[in-house]
């Protein structure tokens, strides 16, 4: 069996009488990756900072290697590597700086242990320069550094690819799986938006309007996703329509949706041509996981 | 715990926000001694600013026909043509404005009557006659034979015993006339024993008035052992105003009262870290980089405010630092070696102490003051997060200090107000066994005034801090 590195029971929050949060119980184990989606508001960010003892909790136990967040900070917190929300650092001093300064309140990182940080996120040329002139995406780098300087064993991650362009995205996911599988390390890892989680998460949680809506492993969840959807551009919409036998559906006057596997693709256009339809465009339309997931539950509310 | 207050520190250096002060602060600084310097210089009696006023006034006296102005005019000025012959501030110019002056006046006054007129002449003749011989004894052995016989025809007279005790001193001192440090010092001397006369016959003195009497038997002790022992140069004067006024600065008198003449900048510079050193990191979000370390709340907080209170000393020492450095480059570095006197009102004596154990002390002393208002600033910046506010209530608060403390020595009824703090917080006022400012107040009453405010804004900063969510941003 698998330790259990975070464990989060009912995890319940409110703001005066509001309650953003109900009833979340999360599992994050040694080595495993965790997608936790949820569009904007659904109170991902609130749950992270329940986890990491920012946020008073109403009711419920955030224990992070066995240690309570609440009794027993200082433990719980020792092996926890973060970014919430932005990588805020300090704008006025150099990237050097700013990981020296979160060094300095752990035991036993080593100037070899900064540098080799510094090489895995791929700073080293900059990391000389203030803060202040770093894009997002190097902020979010430098953000990295600093959360897995102290080589925690949970690594708890708000969104850290925006503004980060897909060479950097491609290189986080490689430098998480990495981190996962070799250090054994279990992490956390928030996101709007699925498609750019799904190739390397190994379980996705879904939240939204404060509540989990779906838990499941990543192979579960493709499996919702399996049917995919295409789009048509014709001349007049009725008629092509009428000349398919599959499942249908109209966009506009020159627009269908069909919802086919790839390989019926070939077979649709063939019976269009036949039927005299002239075809402008036919592509592949992207319906992410979250998607699929929302459609099932209906839109996410903002209150 | 320690290396939460390095990071701070470090982080707090890395800010331009403590250099531009310490500049602005040395540029003030420089200021104020080059115009110490300068005000200094013109303590000639017939130096050039006065020459100038009274040529254009000669000229009005002449237009508007006022023959008494205009003799004032012409013999001030000739006394003045006189006087350049002698060196600026020597015993020969004192002599002159003393002496020859009134007679050119009475000599230009007499111009009509011949006879009157000659006797002025002779008389003038006389005097300039012993000017060149160069001994200003004779001028004091004169002033103490006329004495004499005065004292002989009223023998109580207490100014006379003053005036006698004065010129007995010049000469077995060998303090010539002039406007050195020695001649102010009689002065002053001559001016306390005078007051403190007025003080004995007076009964039932008032607090304010117990105050003016205690700096008055300072003021003559202090010149007192000044004169006794020829130190011509400002010795301590732990504000004195009687002799600050007269005495001209040195390096070392602007030194022990650097940290009092510059506090502004000191709290200006504390107030402004403590007021952003937890509101900042809460608005700019890095907060949260702090507060999943593992450490507890209330120990970053309190290495926050011990960071506060290292900037102080820090402010503190590099006030003096400076101060010592651009007085010694502007007045010389020779008055450090002079002695620093305090007078002890316990023991009703006058004790040398060592330079450092006075700045240290009354340094001390004016620490509730500093705390307390870098306290404020802390406590608004914690429990508000909004850095204007928590740096401008502070900086208020001294404003308000002059004015209660106004009203709690103007307005009996005002009174209550003595249970505030700015009353309380600067505690030079109990050195050396003096009386307090403010009337039956103590030391211990001044501690306990001081501690509650304190203990309670730390308290309330901790308890908020501990319990306060972290918001999104």
């Amino acid at each position: 069996m698998e330790e259990k590195i975070l464990e989060c029971t009912h995890l319940t929050k409110k703001f005066g009488k509001k309650e953003v949060l109900k009833d979340v119980s999360l599992t994050v184990k040694a080595g495993d990756i965790l997608g936790f989606i949820g569009p904007n508001g659904a109170g991902k960010t609130t749950t992270i900072k329940l986890i990491l003892g920012l946020q008073n909790i109403t009711s419920g136990t955030v224990k992070i290697n066995g240690y309570d967040i609440e009794k027993e900070f200082t433990k719980a917190i020792k092996r926890v590597g973060t970014i919430v929300e932005n990588p805020d650092l300090y704008m006025y001093m150099s990237g050097y700086e700013n990981l020296k300064l979160i060094a300095n309140l752990y035991e036993g990182i080593t100037k070899e242990r900064i540098n080799e940080v510094i090489k895995l996120v791929g700073l080293e040329n900059r990391i000389k320069d203030k803060v202040s002139k770093y894009s997002l995406g190097m902020r979010q780098r430098l953000g990295i550094a600093q959360a897995i300087m102290h080589k925690p064993n949970l690594l708890i991650l708000d969104e850290p690819t925006n503004g980060l362009d897909p060479e950097g995205i491609k290189q986080v996911k490689d430098l998480l799986v990495k981190l996962a599988k070799e250090e054994k390390m279990a992490i956390l890892i928030s996101s709007h938006n699925l498609l750019e989680l799904d190739s390397f998460c190994t379980k996705v949680t879904i939240i939204k309007n404060g509540e989990i809506v779906e838990s499941t492993s990543i192979e579960e969840a493709k499996k919702v996703n399996s049917n995919s959807t295409y789009k048509i551009e014709v001349e007049k919409a009725e008629e092509a329509i009428k000349a398919l036998e599959e499942k249908v559906e109209k966009i506009d006057d020159k627009n269908i949706r069909v919802f086919v596997n790839k390989e019926e693709i070939p077979k649709i256009i063939e019976n269009l041509i036949k039927s005299n339809i002239k075809i402008y465009e036919v592509y592949q339309e992207e319906i992410t996981l979250e998607d699929a997931f929302l459609k099932k539950t209906g839109g996410n509310v903002i209150d | 715990m320690i290396n939460l207050i390095k990071n701070e520190l470090k982080k707090i250096f890395k800010k331009k926000v403590l250099y531009v002060i310490l500049i602005v602060t040395l540029g003030v600084c420089v200021l104020s001694n080059i115009l110490n310097k300068k005000f200094q210089d013109i303590g000639a009696i017939y130096n050039d600013e006065e020459k100038d006023m009274y040529e254009e006034s000669l000229e009005y006296a002449i237009e508007s026909g006022d023959k008494e102005y205009e003799i004032e005019c012409r013999s001030f000025l000739q006394a003045a043509k006189l006087a350049e012959n002698y060196e600026k501030g020597s015993w020969q110019e004192y002599i002159i404005s003393d002496r020859i002056q009134p007679i050119i006046g009475d000599m230009l006054k007499s111009q009509s009557d011949i006879e009157a007129y000659e006797t002025y002449e002779v008389k003038y003749n006389e005097i300039i006659k012993r000017l060149e011989a160069n001994d200003w004894k004779v001028f004091a052995n004169e002033e103490l034979e006329n004495i004499n016989a005065l004292l002989e025809s009223s023998p109580e007279d207490n100014l006379l015993k003053i005036q006698k005790q004065v010129v007995e001193w010049r000469l077995e001192k060998d303090i010539p006339y002039g406007i050195s440090d020695l001649n102010k010092y009689l002065d002053s001397w001559t001016s306390a024993k005078i007051m403190e006369q007025e003080f004995k016959e007076k009964n039932n003195l008032s607090h304010s008035e117990k105050l003016e009497e205690e700096q008055n038997i300072e003021t003559i002790k202090l010149c007192e052992y000044a004169i006794e022992n020829k130190i011509n140069s400002n010795i301590i004067i732990r504000g004195n105003p009687d002799l600050e006024f007269n005495l001209s600065y040195s390096a070392k008198s602007l030194l022990l009262e650097a940290v009092e003449t510059y506090q502004f900048f000191i709290i200006i510079a504390v107030v402004i870290i403590a007021g952003t050193i937890i509101s900042e990191e809460f608005n700019k979000g890095t907060i949260k980089l702090l507060l999943v370390r593992p450490y507890k709340r209330t120990q970053i907080l309190l290495s926050k405010f011990i960071t506060c209170i290292i900037i102080l000393l820090l402010s503190i020492i590099s006030v003096i630092v400076m101060q010592t450095i651009v007085g010694g480059i502007t007045f010389g570095f020779e008055s450090y070696k002079d002695p620093t006197l305090i007078y002890d009102f316990g023991t009703n004596t006058l004790k040398e102490v060592s330079l450092i154990s006075y700045l240290g002390i009354s340094t001390l002393a004016i620490m509730p003051k500093f705390i307390l208002l870098m306290t404020l600033a802390f406590a608004i910046s914690t429990i508000l997060l909004n850095s204007p506010m928590a740096i401008a209530i502070p900086l208020l608060g001294i404003m308000a200090e002059s004015i209660i403390n106004q009203l709690v020595l103007i307005y009996p009824k005002a009174r209550f107000l003595i249970y505030f703090v700015t009353p309380n917080w600067d505690l030079n006022m109990y050195l050396f066994g003096s009386s307090p400012t403010f009337e039956n107040i103590t030391l211990p009453f001044s501690i306990c005034i001081c501690l509650p405010y304190f203990i309670v804004m730390m308290v309330l900063s901790i308890y908020s801090f501990k319990k306060r969510n972290i918001k999104n941003i």
